[in-house]
């Protein structure tokens, strides 16, 4: 999917890894250096490429890179 | 009301657990809600009124917060209640250094000055303000429905388990069992063993270690040899964890026997590896409040476009406004421990350090062999503690220089083996073992189907065990049965 091949190539660029694939359960977990600091640089990264801004809701809600994926889909409506 | 105490275990525990029973699917939240309050005021006498009080205005916090989310009102209503509880807070808590510091500014220009003495802090009052801040914040960022229920919200706030000491409980984890709990006997069991647990921590473990810490670090501290001073604040290491983790263990037992799932305090914090990872797995409840409440929105606060553009083109590799906000956050979390220095300085050491291990220590020591990233952690925890239990920084400095042995102490006067008594030695080889999830690991190995019925044996023997112990410990303060003390 177009969407995740652009969220995959954010990913390797914020978490400085060029191996990382992404999948829709992966979590932080499985994120080597993805914490509460890098997560704050993924979102703004995400917020600043895609031209889109995350409310409150959305951003305590997203639990995976699945909800990621759909809660951006969702504010671009082009899924 | 101590949780360890004759009165609790003795009285008030079983009178309500029996009453909880008795009153019935309609009545149980109100008996609960009214032993609770019972609880606070036998612990704090008229300060009841405040936590009545804060009740009654965060509930309405709520509703309001829910009703005005869309508009200005809303964010008005937020801090409102962002103002009343943290007010309250700093008002109790830090009323006293505050009006002390502005009485020396005051007098420096002849200033009459008023005289706040020593303020009585509310049982409590650090927990349930954070509770209430993340209850109304949360209800605000729409991500969880305000509780219309009076007494429903009363029970979240006054619950007595997590009334004196935490955890800090989040709306949306109990919000169910707020309306609906089913008696389950496998959670009300799981719920006493987890009891016992906690209590056999404090009372057996960390009790027994705190004699021999406080007796050290009363001792004057030019006299204080190298090893003593060691000794002295890795047995207050162990103190604080069993301390405090074992009141958790009490506090989410008690919960699951009336049937709340209170999230997990602590994770084995001892065998971090990195400070980073240290602190997601002490007082979790804590940490991530402060990350949920302070943290991510002041990094998100502190963003100008210019950075957004940096970090988006994959510019800002190294994200400085992060450190400032973790710098910021720990400053933040040390205040909240207790008022004085040393605990600022203690907030803002882990907050430095947690910012170097942001910016590369951290990749650094993910390629370390284990055994030096566990040194690591604990030489940092364990130092940062000296602060932590240090009445001033003129002591915390001192004992620095005893851990180091650039005192004239001679170890004439106060030697270590006048403090290694058996009862010390063996709670110290207990605390050390369970610090780690050794014991966890092997109940795994015995929970195979072919030992399940040793296992239930032996872990039923094992609760009453500790039970016996520290019940025999409660009630006499004096008596140690199994291990005798020779000092």
């Amino acid at each position: 999917m177009e969407l995740q091949n652009r969220l995959n190539e954010l990913f390797c660029e914020v978490f400085d890894d060029d191996d990382i694939k992404i999948t829709p359960e992966m979590t932080a977990n499985d994120v080597d250096g993805w914490d509460s600091l890098s997560h704050v640089n993924l979102i703004v990264a995400i917020e600043t490429k895609f031209n889109i801004r995350f409310n409150q809701k959305d951003l305590l809600t997203i639990k995976n890179v699945g909800d990621l994926l759909n809660c951006i889909c969702r504010i671009l409506s082009e899924c | 009301m101590l949780f360890n105490s004759p009165i609790f275990l003795f009285l008030f525990l079983p009178i309500v657990l029996v009453g909880y029973w008795f009153a019935g699917r309609r009545l149980r939240n109100h008996f609960l809600l009214g032993a609770s309050i019972f609880f606070y005021a036998w612990g704090d006498g008229i300060y009841v009124v405040l936590l009545i009080f804060s009740i009654f205005a965060n509930y309405l916090f709520g509703i309001l917060a829910a009703r005005y989310r869309e508009s200005l009102k809303g964010r008005m209503v937020l801090w409102l209640a962002l103002s009343f509880n943290l007010g309250t807070l700093v008002w109790y808590k830090y009323g006293v250094l505050i009006s002390a510091n502005i009485n020396m500014t005051l007098s420096a220009f002849d200033v009459q000055h008023l005289q706040l003495q020593n303020q009585h802090i509310p049982l409590g009052i650090s927990f349930f303000t954070f509770q209430a801040i993340a209850y109304v914040t949360d209800v605000y960022r729409d991500v969880a429905c305000p509780q219309k229920s009076l007494p429903r919200f009363a029970l979240f706030m006054a619950l007595f388990p997590k009334l004196t000491a935490g955890p800090i409980i989040r709306y949306g984890e109990v919000s169910e069992d707020l309306a609906y709990r089913k008696i389950d006997l496998y959670l009300f069991s799981s719920g006493v063993r987890r009891f016992v647990i906690g209590l056999g921590k404090k009372v057996l473990i960390a009790d027994t270690i705190a004699k021999t810490t406080d007796h050290i670090f009363a001792i004057s501290l030019q006299d204080l040899t190298s090893v003593l001073a060691w000794l002295g604040i890795i047995c207050y290491s162990l103190q604080l964890y069993f301390d405090f983790s074992g009141y958790s263990d009490m506090a989410i037992g008690l919960g699951r026997m009336f049937g709340f799932r209170i999230q997990e305090n602590f994770n084995y914090p001892y065998v971090a590896r990195s400070l980073t990872d240290f602190w997601r797995r002490w007082h979790i409840s804590l940490s991530t409040w402060l990350r949920d409440y302070i943290f991510i929105p002041l990094s998100y606060a502190l963003m100008t476009d210019r950075i957004r553009n940096k970090i988006a083109e994959g510019n800002y590799k190294k994200n400085y406004l992060s450190v400032f906000s973790i710098f910021v956050t720990f400053t933040f979390c040390g205040l909240w421990h207790g008022q004085g220095y040393t605990f600022i300085a203690w907030g803002m050491l882990h907050g430095v350090i947690l910012g170097i291990e942001s910016l590369w220590l951290g990749k650094v020591i993910k390629k370390w062999k284990a055994p030096l990233q566990h040194a690591y952690l604990l030489f940092i925890v364990i130092m940062a503690w000296v602060l932590f239990r240090s009445p001033e920084m003129s002591f915390a400095f001192l004992y620095f220089k005893a851990l180091a042995g650039l005192n004239s102490a001679t170890g004439l006067q106060y030697h270590i083996s006048l403090y290694l008594n058996n009862e010390l030695l063996l709670a110290l080889l207990a605390g050390i073992v369970g610090a780690t999830p050794f014991a966890k690991n092997i109940t795994v190995y015995f929970e195979r189907e072919s030992m399940k019925r040793f296992t239930i044996v032996a872990e039923v023997l094992f609760i009453a065990l500790i039970l016996f112990a520290s019940f025999a410990s409660v009630a006499d303060v004096t008596f140690s049965p199994f291990i005798y003390r020779r000092f």
